[in-house]
């Protein structure tokens, strides 16, 4: 009998404590502490630094060159997009116009990898809601992209300053326009793959995590998280870097701000960036791709005086760089804006208020985070 | 500088990309530059200020950037030691139990810290920290 009596003792109150990551499979390099009272999340404060290498203050130790090796690292899911941003920003300070085919492939190399950033956003929002086949579908496609990255750049993931100031450590190889157009067909499967409106997949992003325009607007989100709602927004078309103003492409906007919406902002963006593709191989001019200055770079090398912020449209967002030189060798001051400090911590704290437990995830992914850029 | 910012608020820079700290330490200032950016106009301006290094206080930008304003508040005051008055939750969001002084300020050694925290001369493997 006594043991009846003791398990009808309730807790005075079902309000608890919940640590969501750093050590969970569905969250990164990252934590979120969570205040629930039963199912029902009351409060969220984001929890980052677990990734935090301090590049900005490393930069102001290291050469340009150094630095375009070091920029690929701040997100890993797209470490070409992170090497442009560098790259044109010491550009604009050093006063120099690179090569014309130099441009077109930065182009091409980018919209790559915002096809593979993209397939790894539809993976991983599918395993945060439970579907494990679409994580396992967007990373084998994925890889034929990484295949090609190696064979362009010599390396999977991280290219290693492939882009870096003054044009482009190697031409083309021969043969890669071939094995390009063989992996966009292969990308026009797994779009199919994704298009497939799967009712659970439907029922678990539905108007759920939305985000009003309003809200977007004032906690910082840029990209495909404000483009999804409702704002048609884009850098490559209203502030225009490398060739972009050349080709002709869509912006996709929805006007929901739900899951749902943010995956097909992606799912878009995918296609888009087929037609980009398209063109940029079509008016491909031949000839050099780096400046002869830089093809054996002198240690030397002094940065003008002055200040430069350059942004660039990323896969998740705007990414920009502010650098600061003094006439030194190196930049005085680095400050590098990832698009996931706004996502990941105002835009989330404020969608997982009133969520429930089983959404933390979806919600969370849906986003197109990367704690790498938000940690830097 | 609120001034400033009001208005350009008002002629539309709705969007606070970061704030962007530099440190001059000859001049004993800091530099704060507010990068923002009208979708209406897209416009590009950079807003800048100097303040005293030795004691860093500035107006906080909550009332006009909202939340956004107020994480990246919390990361300059992290690394620069920059108090922004009126900005209700300064708490530390990268670094854990950090005793030094602010990171990123110039006079700030990274690798005599290290030296003096977290590695010994005594251990063979860690020897070579010292050699310069």
């Amino acid at each position: 009998m006594k043991i009846n009596q003791e398990m009808h003792v309730l807790p005075k109150s079902n309000e608890y404590d919940f640590y969501f990551g750093p050590c969970h499979p569905g969250s990164g390099n990252f934590g979120v502490k969570l205040k629930v009272k039963g199912e029902k999340i009351i409060s969220a404060l984001s929890d980052p630094g677990y990734l935090h290498r301090g590049f900005e203050k490393l930069m102001e130790y290291r050469l340009p060159l150094q630095n375009a090796m070091l920029s690929d690292r701040i997100c890993v899911l797209e470490s070409l997009a992170w090497e442009l941003v560098h790259a044109e920003a010491m550009e604009e300070l050093m006063d120099l116009e690179i090569p014309e085919r130099a441009k077109y492939i930065r182009v091409i190399m980018v919209e790559l990898s915002r096809i593979q950033s993209h397939l790894i956003w539809w993976g991983v929002l599918s395993a945060g809601i439970g579907f494990d086949t679409g994580f396992k579908i967007a990373f084998g496609y994925r890889d034929y992209i990484l295949d090609l990255f190696a064979d362009i750049t010599g390396g999977r993931v991280y290219p290693a300053g492939y882009i870096c100031p003054g044009g482009l450590r190697r031409n083309f190889p021969m043969g890669i326009e071939e094995k390009i157009g063989k992996v966009l067909d292969k990308i026009y499967e797994a779009v199919k793959y994704i298009e497939t409106g799967n009712p659970t997949f439907l029922s678990r992003t539905k108007g759920i995590g939305v985000l009003k325009l309003e809200d977007a607007i004032n906690l910082g989100a840029t990209g495909p998280v404000l483009r999804a709602s409702g704002l048609k927004t884009d850098i490559r078309k209203d502030d225009p870097y490398e060739v972009y103003n050349r080709f002709n492409f869509e912006i996709p906007v929805r006007e929901e701000g739900d899951i749902y919406s943010r995956y097909m902002i992606g799912l878009e963006e995918i296609k888009e960036s087929v037609k980009i593709l398209k063109q940029a191989f079509e008016d491909l001019p031949e000839g050099e791709v780096i400046l002869p200055k830089f093809k054996k770079p002198k240690l030397n090398m002094k940065i003008k005086e002055g200040e430069v912020y350059v942004h660039n449209e990323i896969a998740r967002g705007e990414g920009g760089m502010h650098i600061i030189s003094n006439g030194g060798v190196r930049p005085y001051r680095v400050k590098v804006r990832g698009p996931s400090f706004s996502h990941m911590i105002p835009v989330l704290e404020y969608l997982l208020q009133g969520a429930e437990i089983a959404d933390v995830p979806a919600i969370y992914w849906s986003l197109n985070v990367c704690p790498a850029d938000l940690d830097r | 500088m609120l001034d400033w910012a009001k208005w350009l608020k008002y002629e539309g820079f709705i969007h606070l990309s970061a704030i962007s700290v530099s440190d001059w330490i000859e001049e004993k200032k800091y530099k704060v530059a507010y990068l923002l950016w009208s979708f209406k106009d897209n416009i590009l301006f950079v807003l800048t200020t100097k303040i005293d290094r030795e004691n860093p206080v500035i107006d906080s930008v909550i009332p006009l950037w909202g939340n956004n304003a107020q994480s990246h508040e919390r990361e300059n005051w992290e690394f620069f030691g920059i108090n922004f008055k009126g900005n209700p939750n300064l708490i530390p969001l990268f670094t854990e139990n950090w005793q030094g002084p602010p990171p990123f300020r110039k006079d700030f050694d990274w690798q005599e810290y290290v030296r003096d925290k977290h590695y010994n001369i005594e251990n063979k493997r860690e020897r070579g920290y010292y050699e310069d």
